[in-house]
């Protein structure tokens, strides 16, 4: 449809003169996409030619299209994807579900990321027994968890005594304090796994040379590392994609960064599909939900520099596995994907669609201190996904 | 003197004509909205009992996990 309408100039052309004129360069028309599309599958679903593995899948995808969030910036819009609110204090998804279900085997931790800790993920008001663990380099797994090679099992035995005694001690003058028992909690289970089989879950290099080479990239490895910590028990995985930019900007496509995002897109084909074909071959992608969010989408128009700014009025997650009805598009958007114009999803729609995957309640209240929050604020899951 | 004092009839217990379109007007008001709001409960179903326990969500109960790949930064 972008590419009907390419070079088309736009109904809500600014009124821009003077300096300005001159450094904006294409904000006045619609900019269609470089890459061709075919129509794939059984849906029927036009697919570019960036994704030719994703091509061959579509039909076990759910697209969503039509999610909205209330913010233009990074933060805010992350915060309502993951939480459910634009403020911070709500627990995310991932927490949820791990205070919910929590671990499906004793000794591995219920919720783990794979990216950089930061403040827009968390426990929130459920407190930090149900925070992650987190991890930055697939290979040697959560920094935190492995015992650094110089120390023998001697000298390990007496520092873990020497901790026990000041934890103990520590523990019984702040008796009664939730956060240092959400805390005493938290370490007791990561010392559980440091012993456990789940650090096995770690080594890549057991999988076959033809598998890791399937998935592809940095990405690619992570996607693999998470079919195996689901395989060990883990109920929550999250992964974050860029890592590091390899095209300058990550997805935040501004500028220069439009240029390469076809390597973001390959990336992406290769290691998503890779996860689908995988997950089936180990008889997890019914057990397994698999959700590619973002938390806004990008517009029509290109910015001053032939990229592309944000737009939160509409966008698309992806959904796929868990037992879901694929195949199927859900919503449909106005010509120009500006705003949805039939069955828009709101953030707690598309959180409650998770929640209810995994049968979770997304009604169900959870307790901030003595008050009831509602795991999602009115969220009623897309019924067509359900069969 | 008794017959100074008059009795008659006074504004407080007799209802003027003003008045009583006055004190009419709330009620025929109400009598209308009762009426109007009597049609929409008839529409609605009898049986809403605002204490019922609720009807059971979506559950498709075959996911015990879950992989969230987060694409920040926003995609198109």
């Amino acid at each position: 449809m972008l590419n009907e309408l390419h070079g088309k100039p736009l109904n809500r052309t600014p009124d821009i003169s003077g300096e300005l004129q001159g450094r904006l360069t294409f904000p006045h028309v619609c900019i269609g996409s470089p890459f061709a599309f075919q129509q794939h599958g059984e849906s029927g679903r036009y697919v570019s030619e960036l994704f030719p593995h994703l091509a061959g899948h579509v039909d076990d995808l759910a697209f969503i299209h039509g999610v909205k969030t209330d913010n233009q910036n990074h933060g805010p819009s992350t915060l309502h994807v993951t939480t459910g609110s634009q403020f911070p204090g709500h627990p995310s998804v991932g927490s949820v579900v791990s205070q919910q279900l929590g671990p499906r085997d004793e000794g591995v931790p219920p919720y783990v990321v794979m990216g950089y800790p930061n403040s827009l993920r968390g426990p929130g008001f459920l407190g930090s027994k149900y925070t992650y663990i987190y991890l930055t380099d697939t290979e040697s797994g959560p920094n935190g968890l492995r015992r650094p090679p110089n120390v023998d099992d001697a000298r390990w035995r007496r520092r873990v005594q020497l901790l026990d005694t000041l934890r103990q001690g520590y523990l019984a003058r702040n008796h009664g304090d939730h956060r240092v028992e959400n805390y005493n909690a938290t370490i007791t289970e990561g010392f559980g796994m440091t012993d456990g089989d789940f650090m096995q879950a770690f080594t890549l290099d057991h999988e076959p040379d033809d598998v890791r080479e399937r998935y592809g990239d940095e990405f690619g490895q992570r996607c693999l590392l998470a079919r195996r910590l689901v395989a060990s028990g883990v109920r929550f995985v999250e992964v974050a994609f860029n890592l590091n930019f390899v095209n300058g900007t990550g997805w935040d496509t501004h500028r220069h960064g439009q240029k390469d995002q076809y390597k973001l897109i390959q990336s992406l084909d290769q290691s998503v599909s890779a996860l689908i074909e995988d997950l089936e071959r180990n008889n997890l992608l019914e057990t397994t939900l698999v959700v590619l969010a973002t938390e806004f989408g990008r517009p029509a128009k290109f910015d001053g520099e032939g990229g592309r700014g944000h737009q939160s009025s509409a966008f698309t997650n992806v959904l796929f596995g868990g037992g879901l009805k694929t195949g199927q598009v859900v919503g449909v958007t106005d010509e120009l994907s500006e705003k949805p114009v039939e069955d828009p999803v709101s953030v707690p729609d598309w959180l409650a669609t998770i929640y209810s995957t995994l049968g979770i309640n997304p009604a169900h209240e959870l307790f901030a201190g003595q008050r009831p929050v509602p795991i999602t604020d009115h969220g009623k899951p897309i019924a067509k996904l359900f069969s | 003197m008794t017959h100074d004092i008059e009795i008659r009839p006074t504004e407080d217990s007799f209802t003027s004509r003003r008045d009583f379109l006055r004190r009419s007007y709330n009620g025929i008001g109400g009598m209308a909205l009762a009426n109007l709001l009597a049609d929409d409960l008839a529409a609605a179903p009898s049986t809403v009992n605002p204490l019922a326990a609720r009807q059971p969500h979506l559950l498709a109960r075959k996911a015990k996990h879950c992989i969230f790949l987060f694409m920040q930064g926003g995609v198109s």
